[in-house]
């Protein structure tokens, strides 16, 4: 069996681990590029959202690259991600590859499914005896990658060299991908605090606050946004990101958590409408409540929950009086445009903080 | 007497007959807003974010309608589960915020949460809307009348009656029944598929089914499919959302041998987000069955010319394929 899995930030290097650990050879796919994008939009339904057409662009190189097997999440709706797995499969049989999909739906919704799902990628008794373990050290690189990434976001809008912080954070992922057992990874963790603590910095700066919220995956991986995180950091400002991985899997899959979330969110929506639009709401909520200057909301064109958190955002920003700015993005979208949207937002919200300090009187924003 | 609001959009299609018996028998006027015309269209484009989908736009502009009629409320349920283990598209979800969040001085809004997961739950939910707006009404007979209007509408589709004409008796329009003049010519069968709210919307969809029986062709939708007959096709797992089941079940329904259709006209709108897959699972189901199907996108700026000769030309080629003049694969 021939593996492969979705391509998304940076938990391709935890997938890796996982399923080589389980003793499959591992097939990594490619981080997804114009091409990934051109292959997937070719062959997908056209109103697909973004994500669809990066995964199927990204199945397709995978078994270009040998790939037999594609490991993936279900879910139950009402978000169209819960039935990627189904049309994916279907795409794909459709030209010809006899590839196997093997799905893992909700436990508690849909068990069956979920139990073959999970014994095909187990496999041997052994396996399940060495399963805690593997477990173990797949989490610690979880928690780890996500600590070091925030860290470096932390220090990007500080930074005196421009991109000096992402070529040491780059250098530490490597660094982190060839520690396999806790010791190493922690090990690793410490030496790469250390390394990007090191990076120069100008702490005299007072930069804005934004938040990025919305859709899990064009919020995690940075091909689908354009890089909006790093691009906001290298303007000076603080971007804060809604989801991280680690702590996304505890509120979600282990523990039922973000119920502050649904608190902040329901004076203006109570119902859950799917993927990530309540929470784009909430949390919008949140971060106003914990003075941010703005908040950005990243939603693939023609995602129904994001489209529903749209419509009920501008009330949000009105009573709440925080800019929102939302980008959805497709395989049309280009960087410029996202670049000069952003910079208008960011002036727009420099003059707001100039007004509030007093420092202007005219300000009409 | 007081007045009652019903938007004649989205759900309305399929529910109309239940909830105009309903209040009209607790003693309320009913007033359903018009067919979908270019005022209510650009009232809705107006007032609805512009990524919404134009069905939800549309509903916005009736929302509207009914706001300028002096009714003393407007019903806005927030339709959640029909009785399956299907949900609705989110946009239906969350109907009320959106409508709330983008217009003011609306008349109070009847929001309830229609989700029928348990038998009982219609039943205790109309009991609710009766306390608390018609207090001292007779609920069990307003109930039963309800219940049974939905159940003589629901057989009248299964006899082949378009939702249009069977919705006359609350709408007092005639709909898309054909004229006599307008008579089958040909041996045409096409299936229309798409969501009651886009294919029985004729100023949306651009006359679509009187047009196909002008051409000469026989139209059958989802909602003549009776219920009992889309559950027996099982699917590995289906898809979340219950129109969108119907629809895609119903296109299963029609290309069985023993009645496959001719073609088939996806109806589906600009950007919709349930579409993008039900649309691609049934372009390869008629792919393996070798049916032809013309996928249909609306949006507000669709133009009549060019649905026209799409549909005149799917139509022709549909025709020259049962004659035989040619017989090309329609799907590469």
């Amino acid at each position: 069996m021939r593996i492969t899995f979705p391509y998304m930030g940076s938990s391709p290097l935890v997938f890796k681990q996982l399923l080589s650990e389980l003793g499959h050879e591992v097939v990594v796919p490619p981080p997804p590029s114009k091409r990934t994008l051109d292959l997937g939009t070719k062959y997908a339904p056209e109103f697909a959202c973004i994500p669809f057409k990066i995964l199927l662009g990204t199945y397709l190189e995978a078994i270009a690259l040998g790939a037999d097997t594609i490991v993936s999440t279900g879910g139950v709706g009402p978000c169209r991600a819960g039935y990627y797995g189904e049309l994916h499969r279907r795409i794909l049989h459709d030209l010809g590859y006899e590839v196997r999909l093997l799905i893992l739906e909700p436990p508690l919704r849909r068990p069956g499914d979920f139990l073959r799902a999970l014994s095909a990628l187990v496999g041997s008794p052994l396996t399940w005896l060495r399963l805690p373990g593997i477990l173990r050290r797949v989490w610690t690189k979880l928690n780890v990658l996500d600590r070091v990434e925030k860290a470096a976001h932390a220090i990007r809008p500080y930074e005196v060299t421009p991109g000096e912080t992402s070529r040491v954070y780059n250098d530490c992922l490597k660094a982190i991908d060839a520690a396999t057992t806790v010791a190493e990874i922690r090990a690793a963790e410490a030496e790469s605090l250390a390394r990007l603590a090191k990076v120069p910095q100008d702490r005299t700066r007072q930069p804005l606050k934004v938040a990025l919220v919305g859709e899990i995956y064009v919020v995690l991986e940075p091909f689908a946004n354009h890089n909006v995180q790093i691009m906001l950091e290298e303007m000076g400002v603080i971007a804060e990101r809604s989801i991280y991985l680690a702590e996304w899997t505890r509120g979600n899959a282990i523990v039922a958590g973000e119920k502050n979330i649904k608190g902040a969110a329901r004076p203006y929506l109570s119902e859950l409408v799917g993927g990530h639009g309540l929470n784009s709401i909430g949390e919008t909520v949140i971060y106003a409540r914990r003075g941010f200057d703005g908040v950005i909301q990243l939603a693939p064109f023609a995602c129904i929950p994001e489209i529903v958190a749209k419509s009920i955002l501008p009330r949000v920003s009105r009573e709440l009086d925080i800019p929102v700015l939302t980008l959805f993005l497709d395989e049309q979208t280009g960087e410029a445009g996202i670049r000069t949207r952003l910079e208008a937002f960011i002036d727009l919200l420099a003059a707001r903080r100039k007004k509030r300090e007093g420092q202007v009187a005219w300000a009409a924003i | 007497m007081k007045r009652v609001g019903i938007p004649r959009s989205l759900f309305f299609f399929t529910y109309l007959p239940f909830w105009y018996t309903f209040w009209a028998e607790l003693g309320y006027e009913v007033v359903v807003s018009p067919l979908t015309n270019k005022g209510i269209l650009d009232k809705g484009v107006e007032e609805a974010s512009t990524d919404l989908c134009v069905p939800v736009k549309v509903f916005h502009g009736h929302v509207a309608y009914l706001a300028g009629q002096q009714v003393d409320a407007i019903f806005l349920p927030r339709m959640v589960n029909a009785g399956s283990q299907a949900t609705f598209c989110p946009k239906f979800l969350a109907l009320p915020e959106m409508v709330k969040c983008s217009m003011t001085d609306l008349p109070p809004l009847v929001e309830v949460r229609v989700d029928l997961t348990s038998p009982w739950s219609l039943r205790s939910l109309c009991h609710k809307i009766q306390q608390e707006w018609a207090p001292g009404k007779d609920f069990g007979a307003a109930y039963r009348r309800a219940v049974l209007a939905q159940e003589a509408f629901q057989a009248a589709l299964t006899r082949g009656e378009l939702v249009g004409s069977a919705l006359k008796p609350y709408t007092g329009d005639e709909g898309d029944k054909p004229k006599a003049e307008e008579a089958l010519k040909s041996e045409l069968d096409i299936a229309v598929l798409g969501y009651p709210y886009t294919v029985h919307d004729a100023f949306l969809n651009g006359g679509l089914l009187r047009k196909l029986r002008r051409l000469g062709a026989r139209v059958h939708t989802a909602d003549m499919v009776p219920i009992r007959e889309l559950r027996r096709y099982r699917m590995h797992k289906d898809l979340f959302w219950h129109y969108s089941n119907m629809v895609f079940k119903a296109g299963k329904f029609w290309l069985q041998p023993e009645r496959r259709v001719d073609g088939i006209i996806h109806v589906s709108t600009f950007a919709c987000g349930p579409d993008a897959m039900v649309g691609k699972m049934l372009e390869l189901e008629a792919k393996a069955r070798g049916v032809p199907l013309i996928a249909l996108t609306l949006d507000e700026q669709t133009g009549q010319a060019g649905l026209d000769t799409r549909i005149e030309a799917f139509v022709d080629m549909l025709a020259r394929r049962k004659t035989g003049a040619y017989n090309i694969s329609v799907h590469g």
